[in-house]
């Protein structure tokens, strides 16, 4: 088993800001895990992993010189409804906005805890900070985990 | 965030030859307003270079700047060129801008010609005429400390005769740095029949602004935990 799987998310800045969404293939996902992860290459990236191994979130831009970081991976309980896509977060009320400048600063790597029940999809949403300023955060709520 | 840096450098290329100096005539813009670089837009640019560094000190993220000179007034960049030999210049041929090599054949200005209507006038010159002004070199007290290292690198574009200046910046050193920018000015000499670019060599002065904080894990806010799957 590897130890480490990296998941790398590739957003198009200037489309997602244009589109106002991460979706219409602004924001694509890929892993290297070493089981059949689903969806590679979507926004619906559903990464297989294994108890104990850590997974590593990384975000590029596809345009160099547009600035982009993950301001927050969030996890939902399992059978939660999953929340519509938000192209607007000012009224998120854990994520203040006045904190995009450490956004850069946070690396997102965790271990896979031993109570993720195999099989079962955990969802998670990503926050990405796209420069500052009330239409900079954008999140989507599609990819997920699955132990195997 | 994570972005390559540009810093455009636009150049009244008029004045500053007329002044034979690049001050109160040449304004520097950067991309980087969301990290408050500051006097923007004016000869006094300070760009804010924000490291990152892991726990052992070693640097996090490589911050990258890319200079692109424009002159205002002078013929759009993009505008199709073609490379030309000066000696070769048929008399209605008006050259926008030249190749000109020292004796030791050193790159100076890279350019092409292009046919162009001229006014009756003799006196007069076309306002659009000149060439853009080219980087040749940085220097300064950036670079002798090692914060700053730039190089000029080959661009299948030809804006700015296919080269373009970047660096690379050693953010484990904070502090502000100067740094001067070596630009070509090209001067236009002669008459309406021949025309031609002598680059005037200015310098440009500008600082940097260094910092370096250390990069936390977004779960936990400190080192690797475990993943909060509920």
């Amino acid at each position: 088993m590897r130890s480490v799987v990296t998941i790398v998310i590739a957003v198009d800045v200037i489309g997602a800001l244009s589109d106002r969404t991460l979706g219409n293939g602004n924001f694509i996902m890929m892993d290297n895990s070493v089981w059949p992860s689903l969806a590679q290459g979507t926004a619906n990236l559903c990464t297989l992993v294994q108890h104990g191994q850590l997974v590593h979130w990384r975000v590029v831009a596809v345009d160099l010189q547009t600035p982009v970081a993950i301001r927050n991976i969030r996890f939902y309980s399992v059978g939660a409804e999953v929340l519509p896509e938000k192209d607007n977060i000012t009224e998120y009320s854990e994520m203040p906005i006045d904190d995009h400048e450490k956004a850069h600063l946070n690396f997102w790597s965790g271990v896979v805890p031993g109570w993720m029940i195999q099989g079962m999809d955990y969802r998670y949403g990503v926050t990405v900070q796209m420069a500052k300023g009330v239409n900079s955060l954008m999140r989507i709520d599609s990819p997920s985990l699955r132990c195997v | 965030m994570n972005q390559q840096l540009a810093i455009l450098i636009m150049v009244d290329i008029d004045s500053a030859i007329a002044d034979q100096t690049l001050d109160d005539h040449v304004y520097l813009f950067d991309n980087m307003r969301q990290k408050s670089s500051e006097f923007g837009t004016t000869p006094k640019l300070l760009t804010v270079i924000k490291g990152t560094h892991w726990i052992d000190g070693s640097q996090a993220s490589e911050q990258i700047i890319n200079w692109l000179p424009y002159g205002i007034g002078s013929i759009s960049p993009t505008v199709q060129r073609v490379v030309g030999d000066l000696c070769e210049l048929h008399p209605t041929h008006i050259p926008k801008n030249s190749e000109f090599r020292d004796r030791q054949n050193n790159y100076l200005i890279h350019g092409g010609l292009n046919k162009f209507e001229c006014s009756n006038d003799e006196e007069s010159i076309p306002e659009s005429h000149n060439s853009s002004p080219v980087i040749t070199n940085i220097t300064g007290e950036a670079v002798d400390k090692q914060i700053m290292y730039p190089a000029r690198y080959g661009s299948p574009d030809l804006v700015t005769g296919g080269w373009y200046w970047s660096a690379a910046i050693d953010s484990s050193k904070p502090g502000m740095y100067s740094y001067i920018m070596h630009i070509l000015v090209p001067r236009l000499v002669g008459t309406n029949q021949a025309l031609f670019s002598q680059p005037v060599l200015m310098q440009c002065e500008a600082w940097i602004h260094v910092s370096s904080s250390p990069k936390v894990n977004g779960f936990t806010g400190g080192a690797i935990g475990l993943l909060p799957v509920i």
